[in-house]
């Protein structure tokens, strides 16, 4: 089993490896300029000289942070607004084109006129990732609070639980999983906005690096930025993985049974 | 009796209209009303706003700018459905290459589209082929992934089936896998188009001569913030439009999927974002 394991991981980085081979051979025969697609030995010394640099550390980490920041306003106001909205059909029925709209609405177009109102700053950029991250969170809490099972939902009349009770102990839970399903989708979302944004307006932050060293003709330095900004994403669906599987245990495993 | 129950539909349809409608209505009359009078430089009045775009499309500059912009997103999504669809059918037929192959392809899918568009504007003009590039390849992940996926949830029944009967793979490719993963592929292509918006917008911020984004960035450079609300208003609209206009070509393609599993929808839908439910 561990031998099968073992043998699976070497594939795998072989994988990795020939595409990296067929990179390097583009650079070779000069098939791809360097100037779009940098030699790849310079992209790795890059990959690893960037860490020293204090403008790369600063840089992602205001990446991460303005992106949590954004997440955690978009989480605080569409849960409440999302449970309140599929506890009364009616309500759900008139937001229905307002939500559509919003979720199909690309942020980043509002991204001028939030760059004169804020100029470019993390603020600014907290704004846009607040509003990208908005709706697919309120999305999956109304869709979550609209699935509750019948039998609840005759329980909790037939005990007459009050209205407040009801949202705090009844609807909040019972939409947890769809609310932490929301947040997933939105924490991706928040992290391409941020990069999206700092590349456009070169507001702090990893997307910013990536424009300033493209304008500088580091291409290969460039290149290193946006291996991070992938990993990022990576550890983001890691770290996804590990919460939900601690938060909802109980949930998966009544899903189990 | 025929003709009865027609009418009560139309009233029934007439009546869950005005049910969805009222909001978005009262909404934009509260903006209407709120910003007649405005004077911030930032929030021109609604009104004002209105009048650049219907001045703008009736002029047709804003015309060309939507056929620039909606032929770049055309052909990028082109490109990458053909070639997202037939990569994603290859790797999801074989296990093993899936298995080898996912670690990079959820690396790739990772690294955020935008941020190559820096590279790719500066490297190769301001012309359409890097903006069809980049909508291309921003939009071919999740259709590769979402393909990979559907094809693997083609029960196993049915495989064994392919197999059992020796059906050539082009074949079972064909006329098994693809309808098999067809709800995924949609699902996927969904998504796709959402990224494509993003990235038409952005790479026409970035380096652009025409299109709505270079209107929309245009007007913010010229401080003519009508000109740029107008724009951003467009671009919802095109996004919303596009979106229905999507579910339409998804509900004739996939009638018969979605016809007996209501539910079936929303759960492809979330792991097209990337979560299995």
């Amino acid at each position: 089993m561990t031998a099968k394991r073992l043998q699976l991981i070497a594939l795998q980085i072989g994988f990795a490896a020939a595409l990296v081979a067929l990179w390097w051979l583009c650079n070779v025969t000069g098939l791809i300029e360097t100037s779009i697609l940098p030699a790849v030995p310079d992209v790795a010394t890059q990959f690893f000289a960037v860490i020293e640099r204090p403008d790369f550390r600063n840089g992602l980490l205001a990446t991460i942070l303005d992106a949590f920041r954004g997440l955690a306003c978009a989480t605080a106001v569409a849960v409440p607004l999302g449970v309140l909205i599929g506890m009364f059909p009616g309500l759900e029925r008139a937001t229905r084109v307002i939500v559509d709209f919003g979720r199909s609405f690309p942020v980043i177009a509002l991204l001028p006129i939030l760059v004169l109102v804020f100029g470019a700053t993390s603020l600014m950029k907290i704004v846009a990732i607040g509003i990208a991250c908005f709706f697919p969170i309120l999305l999956q809490t109304i869709y979550g609070a609209r699935r509750l099972e019948p039998t609840i939902v005759d329980t909790v009349r037939g005990y007459r639980i009050p209205r407040r009770l009801r949202f705090l102990k009844v609807l909040l839970p019972a939409a947890g999983p769809y609310i932490a399903t929301g947040m997933r989708i939105a924490s991706t979302v928040a992290i391409l906005v941020s990069v999206g944004v700092e590349i456009v307006s070169l507001a702090p932050g990893i997307g910013r690096e990536i424009s300033l060293s493209r304008s500088y003709n580091e291409t290969a330095t460039a290149f290193a930025y946006i291996v991070y900004a992938g990993l990022l994403g990576v550890a983001l669906t890691v770290l996804w993985n590990v919460l939900e599987a601690r938060l909802l245990r109980w949930h998966l495993r009544a899903k189990a049974e | 009796m025929r003709m009865r129950t027609s009418g009560y539909a139309v009233a029934d349809r007439v009546l869950a209209l005005l049910a969805q409608l009222w909001l978005p209505v009262l909404l934009i009359g509260l903006w209407l009303f709120v910003s007649r009078d405005s004077t911030n430089f930032y929030f021109p009045p609604l009104h004002e706003i209105l009048g650049v775009l219907w001045t703008d499309l009736a002029k047709g500059t804003l015309l060309s700018a939507i056929a620039v912009s909606i032929g770049n997103v055309a052909m990028g999504l082109a490109v990458a459905i053909v070639l997202g669809i037939a990569s994603g059918l290859v790797i999801g037929q074989f296990e093993g290459l899936r298995r080898v192959a996912s670690p990079t392809l959820n690396f790739l899918r990772a690294v955020p589209p935008a941020s190559i568009v820096p590279i790719v504007i500066i490297a190769l003009g301001v012309g359409a082929a890097p903006k069809v590039f980049v909508i291309a390849l921003g939009s071919f992940w999740p259709i590769l992934l979402n393909t990979i996926d559907g094809v693997r949830g083609t029960s196993a029944a049915v495989r064994d089936t392919v197999r059992a009967y020796r059906i050539p793979t082009p074949l079972g490719i064909w006329r098994v896998s693809l309808p098999a993963a067809l709800p995924q592929i949609m699902a996927g292509i969904r998504v796709a188009l959402a990224v494509a918006l993003v990235l038409m917008v952005i790479s026409e911020f970035f380096g652009a001569d025409s299109g709505i984004g270079f209107y929309i960035s245009d007007g913010a450079n010229r401080f003519a913030t009508r000109q740029t609300w107008a724009g951003t208003i467009l671009v919802g609209t095109l996004g919303y439009v596009l979106s229905a206009l999507f579910l339409v070509v998804e509900r004739r393609l996939l009638g018969w999927y979605f016809q007996d599993t209501p539910r079936a929808r929303h759960r492809i839908a979330l792991r097209a974002a990337g979560r299995e439910e």
